[in-house]
């Protein structure tokens, strides 16, 4: 192999290999301080990483789905809105729609605006012709504005979380209903990414807490009619939670979900659906 | 700030992006997001996968802000970080599938200075990087595409191409130093 370059042949091969990853940690630490303080062996090494960097270049180059821009773009979107959203946000009693209707021109992004943003978001990455689901992101508007709304209020890491479900493109958005007397008024937010049940985040509101030796547990539907236990949580004082679930068991690859709903269940019972279902949705 | 568009130069979208205005990243992306979606898709050798890849390296770029433009090209910059967070997924996925050796190239000064042909346009880069690739011998250039373009180690490629693991290391090492040789004062 020639070697027109001002390096021995060892120390040419000692750099290739170096930029092809070759080396041994030690090998590789000796070489980087060597090169501080030889310029020909520092020019070999840039100029070799600069051909590996430009290797790309040699692929014929595929043509991203064109829906992809608008994926990312929306995304970013919803990010920045997320991340730079400073007004603060009411925790009870919410603000009415025309109460929201009336704000003045040219005030800060208001939480609203952001909730219907991931509405319009979610509607965009799922597809907007899907009426069912039309319909159930508008159904959870209010839903929607309580997950903001704590998200707001909570640290980055939250908006984190959502944003990265958001930014899947399956995602989806369940919501959920009281089913009993005391929950009537319950409403909240599920946010998933069907396949991916590794994480889920789930926002709830009007929902009673708990004496200490109770919890709420939630839990997933299957087809087969199986129960996957989904985690467990309990509300603040003023009833809402926001909470970040990463349930163990896994759904069976092929199965589809079907529905959610949330238990009251002894704190101490084993991972069995057989309190009171408090709440409910379907997938 | 003066409008921006498809021929503002990458700098001053960088500067835009990071200033709020989000026009920006839609240039960025119009400029870029084939070649990260290309570099995504060849190694993780999934389209979905690749997509979503593509997307999380814009979001990255906009949310780190650690790019310089004075140390490094955009183009560059974009496909080895996409390579990078690309050969990360797969090592994830090694179990089931491969292993990912020795992948992640030592990044010494990776991003001290662009190079004079990191600083011509892409077309111009792709016609010189491509010319320069086909004039190496096709064991040469095999090697040096699976390694370094798709991701397979050494011994993998040994595996593959039922051929001893001293011979890819070479080729490895020839095809680089060849077409180093060939891109010449281009890469400094």
């Amino acid at each position: 192999m020639s070697n027109p370059s001002a390096l021995s042949e060892d120390d040419l091969i000692l750099v290739e290999d170096y930029v092809l990853g070759e080396l041994s940690p030690e090998a590789a630490a000796a070489l980087e301080r060597r090169v501080r303080s030889d310029p020909a062996l520092r020019q070999e090494l840039c100029a070799l990483q600069a051909t590996l960097r430009l290797l790309p270049q040699a692929m014929p180059v595929l043509e991203a789905p064109p829906e992809l821009r608008d994926r990312i773009l929306t995304t970013h979107t919803l990010r920045s809105k997320i991340l730079t959203a400073d007004t603060p946000l009411p925790a009870t009693p919410r603000r009415s729609r025309s109460a929201r209707r009336s704000r003045p021109a040219g005030a800060t992004i208001p939480w609203g605006k952001i909730a219907v943003g991931i509405a319009a978001a979610l509607a965009l990455l799922l597809g907007a012709d899907n009426l069912r689901l039309r319909q159930a992101l508008g159904d959870a508007d209010q839903s929607n504005r309580e997950l903001l709304a704590q998200l707001d209020q909570n640290n980055e890491r939250d908006g984190e979380v959502v944003a990265n479900l958001l930014q899947r493109p399956t995602s989806r958005l369940v919501t959920l209903e009281g089913e009993s007397n005391e929950t009537a008024n319950a409403a909240g937010t599920l946010l998933f990414t069907p396949g991916r049940w590794q994480q889920v985040v789930v926002s709830l509101g009007n929902l009673d807490p708990l004496p200490p030796d109770e919890i709420y547990r939630m839990w997933l539907t299957l087809e087969n009619g199986q129960t996957i236990f989904c985690g467990e949580f309990n509300t603040d004082e003023q009833g809402n939670v926001f909470v970040e679930l990463r349930p163990d068991e896994t759904v069976p690859q092929g199965v589809k979900a079907t529905g959610i709903f949330v238990t009251v269940e002894s704190a101490t019972a084993p991972p069995e659906p057989s309190g009171e279902r408090v709440m409910a949705g379907s997938i | 700030m003066e409008r921006i568009g498809a021929t503002t130069p990458d700098d001053e979208l960088v500067r835009s992006l990071r200033a709020g205005h989000q026009d920006a990243l839609g240039i960025l992306y119009d400029r870029y997001g084939n070649l990260v979606f290309t570099v995504a898709n060849r190694i993780l050798n999934r389209t979905h996968e690749a997509e979503d890849l593509t997307q999380e390296v814009f979001l990255i770029f906009w949310k780190k802000e650690n790019f310089q433009p004075e140390r490094a090209a955009l183009g560059t910059y974009l496909s080895v970080l996409t390579r990078s967070r690309a050969l990360n997924k797969l090592r994830s996925r090694s179990t089931q599938q491969r292993s990912v050796e020795r992948l992640q190239q030592a990044t010494y000064n990776q991003f001290s200075h662009p190079c004079p042909l990191e600083q011509a346009t892409l077309q111009e880069q792709r016609q010189l990087v491509q010319q320069a690739i086909t004039q190496l011998p096709n064991s040469q250039q095999q090697v040096l595409t699976m390694n370094y373009l798709e991701g397979f180690s050494h011994s993998e490629i040994a595996q593959q191409l039922n051929m001893p693991l001293g011979t890819v290391k070479t080729n490895v090492r020839q095809g680089l130093r060849r077409l180093r040789q060939t891109l010449g004062e281009a890469v400094g």
